[in-house]
């Protein structure tokens, strides 16, 4: 029996697509069976910044809706075995599925695969509703601003009153330089006013940029900072002790460097 | 020994009647319960009604529908249970519990919550900036409070305010409302206590 986690946030453009892409890539690569299951539907990318949109035939209102088996929508990526996505619809609403649906699709997709990973709308409304329904656990993406911190904040209170059991935090796109500089909010602050246990720390990275352009999750180039913090996550959430944080004076040092490159 | 209780909790009021006193007695003291808590009730005027002691449940949670409805006041029936259940849930869910007239809360409140209680409030945990706490008597935040936060909601003005990092945006008291002084952005906050002194709400340090 594997274990559903949905991945959430409440505020958009913090990453929930790529954190799920990317954190999935991971779990797939560190050889567990992995499905990402969108639930954005009517605003489908997570099979664009996974490469796999050209090969989206049925989607999950059609398996949820009776129209195709289960194994007919699946797409299984080719790069990586154990890796698989069901993907959202694009031409119906949040509507087109009902709660009862969705409990009932992820408890099916739990007996074949280890994790099974929601990704989540923005939002607090339907869409929400349905992806939080049957997970087990849930991890909350946040940016280092207010503004997402203030909506973290709303979206795991209506987790606890879902009564989901375990609630982690992602940091997303957090710049080193400004927050030495003072000029964004630290890890501390974010967590002083959340107070729940963190599980990843993503560096701001512009591989991200390309590698959703290219439909090429971050984990697969060791290059990527993002990548690295993104595979050291996906450890974590396999239950996996002292995983340590990245030292994130390495990612200054690296942009100090740039900067003496521009500088000169 | 009153026929009718309220009690406030995270989810909202519950009216708590005990159907082994005649329904004469019931009524009275439904009736004088309601006035007290009038200005507490506010605008949403709803309830949860739990039955003690009824042999006929049905019949009784209509007799208190027409009775409620007469006063103004819905019922929700959502939540609307025999009291056993009530007492096994609140048993379960040791962060939220009633002590005499006060509510203990051994949490953070988030934003978008919001807590509602006749008695007075004690929060053992942060208010964060977006959630609401409301009571009939005193407030005593033994955290950080940066939500919005109304004390002596049903009139009474010797009502206080008390957080250990005090910094909430909108505070009441009564029918008194302070704001926070926009130009105290930044400023440490610390343990500080908010009352009503010759009709202004004054804070000071404890």
């Amino acid at each position: 029996m594997g274990e559903v986690i949905v991945i959430t946030s409440g505020k958009g453009g913090v990453g929930k697509t790529t954190t799920t892409a990317n954190i999935g890539t991971a779990l797939a690569k560190l050889n567990h069976k992995v499905v990402l299951v969108d639930t954005d539907i009517g605003l489908r990318n997570l099979d664009v910044v996974l490469g796999l949109e050209n090969r989206i035939v049925y989607d999950i209102v059609d398996v949820v809706k009776g129209n195709c088996r289960l194994n007919q929508a699946l797409i299984k990526d080719k790069r990586l075995e154990g890796l698989c996505l069901l993907p959202a619809a694009q031409t119906k609403d949040k509507n087109a599925i009902s709660i009862e649906e969705i409990k009932k699709l992820t408890n099916e997709l739990s007996e074949i695969f280890d994790y099974v990973i929601v990704d989540c709308p923005a939002g607090i409304e339907q869409g929400f509703k349905n992806a939080i329904a049957g997970a087990d656990r849930a991890i909350v993406v946040a940016t280092p601003e207010v503004s997402s911190v203030r909506d973290a904040d709303r979206i795991i209170g209506l987790l606890e009153a879902n009564e989901i059991k375990e609630t982690r935090l992602i940091i997303n796109r957090l710049r080193p330089q400004m927050v030495k500089q003072g000029d964004m909010m630290d890890i501390d602050d974010i967590l002083d006013i959340l107070s729940i246990k963190l599980i990843g720390v993503i560096p701001e990275d512009e591989f991200i940029i390309v590698s959703t352009n290219r439909g090429e999750p971050a984990v697969n180039n060791p290059e990527s900072m993002a990548g690295k913090a993104y595979l050291n996550t996906a450890r974590r959430i396999t239950g996996e002790e002292d995983v340590p944080f990245l030292d994130l004076e390495v990612v200054e040092s690296f942009m100090d460097k740039i900067l003496k490159i521009f500088k000169k | 020994m009153k026929a009718v209780k309220l009690k406030g909790t995270s989810e909202g009021l519950y009216l708590i009647t005990d159907m082994s006193y005649d329904k004469g007695k019931v009524e009275e003291d439904l009736i004088e319960i309601v006035k007290e808590a009038e200005k507490f009730l506010g605008s949403s005027r709803e309830v949860f009604v739990l039955l003690e002691n009824s042999a006929q449940e049905d019949d009784d949670m209509g007799f208190l529908e027409n009775l409620l409805g007469s006063l103004g006041i819905k019922i929700n029936k959502s939540k609307s249970e025999s009291f056993g259940d009530f007492k096994v849930a609140q048993e379960q869910q040791k962060d939220i519990y009633t002590e005499g007239n006060t509510l203990l809360i051994r949490k953070n409140i988030r934003s978008g919550q919001k807590i509602e209680h006749i008695g007075t409030i004690v929060i053992i945990g942060d208010v964060n900036p977006g959630a609401e706490i409301k009571a009939g008597g005193h407030v005593i935040i033994i955290g950080s409070l940066k939500g919005n936060v109304h004390a002596g909601a049903s009139g009474d003005e010797q009502a206080v305010i008390y957080a250990n990092k005090f910094a909430p945006n909108i505070i009441k008291i009564a029918g008194l409302i302070a704001k926070a002084p926009e130009s105290e952005k930044g400023i440490e906050s610390e343990a500080e206590i908010a009352r009503i002194y010759k009709k202004h709400i004054i804070i000071e340090n404890i």
